[in-house]
């Protein structure tokens, strides 16, 4: 018995197209992941999806899907417009594109992969530890992680771990529609940096204006980033008006 | 004796690496594609790394540890992985010389590279240099392994030039497997198929297989002319002539030795069942530098 080459061209195609059929056939030819994180398996978490199987392949609608973070709530932490997503739009905007669109904005800080596991953690109150000592969030996510209730003590980590986005002050309202506003509120329109009644410490903060300002202007040291500023001053008997203008100053500067 | 060859049979392979090489750059073009809102639904959209049967071979111990495929690594990956076994169990390392695409990539670089040097065309590494570095894929085969399964990523993508020959286009890219894919293309015009015979971990899980493949490429010596054409054709530089079952561990089974090709004489060198396994002498042909029970050691 013998091959002929005629036998191994059509017989090389055919084991494949066979091999692959047969596979197809049996449901088992996957080119994807499945995009079913794996789970905690131990602990008070164990059977709940576990942030640090997202993969870059991910996309918006993926995540929504896996851990019921909304797409417009991704897009808006991490910045991404209608027109950075393009013309495939925000839901199939996937994770992986952040390490180039965001590459090189910190010397020590990077916007990729892990900062997604960590925000979707965070904004679930799931527990995890970035991979990397490099990892960091865009200052578009430290507002929405505000408004979902972050822990002051987890909102000063993420804050120590800010990456500035160049350019993304103003989001779309497509997708910022979230935003605080300076009311406090979350559900403001376009975004005015006015100090009102239910600002923060940690939005003026936001609003580029640093903590050492801040204490300049206020004589002390100021509150706890998720601290509203007129409770807190009235709580030390002081006049929130006597305060605001100059603090809005300050954030009329940093604009 | 001698015979005309068919145009049919001097272009089925070339017909079959162009099929793959093209049906390859295809999907990879169209995942692209698609991953920015375009794309053709009619056509696969997989990456390159689930098209990959190496990503089978390094995801194994992931596979069998934590029941979990290395990142970017699916199913199909480890369907092709059993795939190309199969047929290197039957007839050799098909998978080398007959569809994947860098290896057909360097081969047609070659052919350029015979047209500029001539008979001198892959002979310029020195014969103990040369037998030397054909044993570095295996240790670069053992690096990936290792390092795949220490670390749970895809380690041999930044280094790939086969995942940089369909990726040149995409942020992907490492500069690394540009620079070797550049490296391996320039070094085609002088050896032929370098990276195959030096670095590819895949051609080194596969080059095993001529050890136990069921059929493989025998030279009858009682109708040999000892003319040498099938050393002149063999892209891997295996003295073919000086073997009578050709266990080479670098042996593609492109089948271009064969009296349907470049042997002069009929039924003298084909593709056969061998007879009965000889184990020590299949050792000695990994281990040794040359093939073949009957082999006589290379230039």
């Amino acid at each position: 018995m013998k091959i002929r080459i005629v036998h191994l061209a059509v017989a090389v195609p055919a084991i494949f197209v066979i091999g692959i059929g047969a596979s197809m056939a049996f449901n088992a030819w996957n080119t994807e992941s499945s995009k079913e994180p794996a789970k905690y398996t131990s602990g008070a978490f164990a059977g709940v999806a576990n942030p640090a199987d997202i993969r870059g392949s991910y996309s918006f609608a993926d995540i929504e899907k896996a851990f019921g973070v909304p797409v417009e709530t991704l897009a808006r932490a991490f910045g991404v417009t209608a027109e950075i997503a393009g013309a495939s739009g925000l839901a199939a905007y996937q994770v992986k594109n952040f390490e180039a669109i965001y590459e090189g904005l910190s010397e020590t800080l990077e916007v990729g992969t892990d900062s997604v596991r960590w925000f979707v953690a965070l904004y679930k109150g799931l527990p995890y530890e970035p991979a990397e000592e490099g990892t960091g969030l865009p200052n578009t996510a430290i507002p929405v992680l505000r408004e979902a209730g972050l822990a002051a003590d987890l909102l000063d980590k993420a804050r120590a771990k800010v990456v500035e986005l160049p350019g993304l002050a103003n989001l779309p309202a497509a997708v910022g529609t979230g935003e605080a506003a300076g009311t406090g509120t979350g559900t403001g329109g376009a975004e005015t940096r006015t100090i009102v009644g239910k600002t923060t410490f940690g939005q003026i903060e936001d609003w580029g204006v640093s903590r050492a300002k801040m204490a300049e202007a206020l004589g002390m040291e100021p509150g706890p980033s998720n601290a509203v500023v007129r409770d807190w001053l009235a709580e030390k008997g002081l006049e929130f008006s006597e305060y605001k203008t100059e603090l809005q100053a300050l954030v009329d500067a940093a604009k | 004796m001698a015979k005309a060859k068919s145009k049919s049979i001097r272009f089925a392979r070339l017909g079959v690496q162009i099929l793959f090489f093209v049906l390859i750059a295809a999907i990879s073009v169209n995942h692209t594609l698609v991953e920015n809102g375009g794309g053709f639904q009619w056509l696969s959209t997989a990456s390159l790394h689930a098209l990959c049967p190496f990503g089978g071979v390094v995801s194994i111990w992931q596979v069998a540890t934590q029941a979990t495929f290395v990142k970017k690594i699916h199913e199909s990956s480890f369907i092709l992985m059993w795939i190309g076994l199969v047929l290197a169990l039957l007839v050799g390392p098909a998978f080398c010389g007959w569809a994947c695409p860098l290896g057909s990539a360097q081969e047609w670089f070659g052919k350029l590279g015979r047209k500029l040097f001539g008979k001198k065309y892959n002979t310029f590494v020195p014969g103990k240099l040369d037998k030397a570095l054909r044993y570095l894929r295996y240790l670069v085969l053992a690096m990936v392994v290792w390092n795949t399964a220490r670390l749970g990523t895809l380690v041999f993508e930044t280094y790939d030039p086969y995942f940089a020959l369909f990726n040149l286009w995409s942020a992907e890219l490492a500069w690394q497997a540009a620079a070797i894919l550049a490296a391996t293309l320039v070094l085609s015009l002088l050896v032929e198929r370098p990276f195959c015979k030096y670095m590819c971990p895949y051609g080194a899980v596969q080059g095993v297989f001529n050890l136990f493949s069921v059929f493989r490429i025998r030279r009858v010596a009682k109708t040999c002319i000892d003319c040498k054409a099938c050393d002149r054709a063999c892209p891997m530089n295996i003295e073919v002539s000086k073997a009578g079952v050709v266990r080479d561990h670098q042996c593609i089974t492109c089948m271009e030795c064969t009296s349907e090709r470049a042997c002069p004489v009929k039924d003298t060198v084909d593709l056969v069942p061998p007879g009965p396994a000889k184990p020590k002498a299949a050792l000695a042909a990994l281990v040794l530098p040359i093939s073949g029970a009957e082999g006589k050691g290379r230039k």
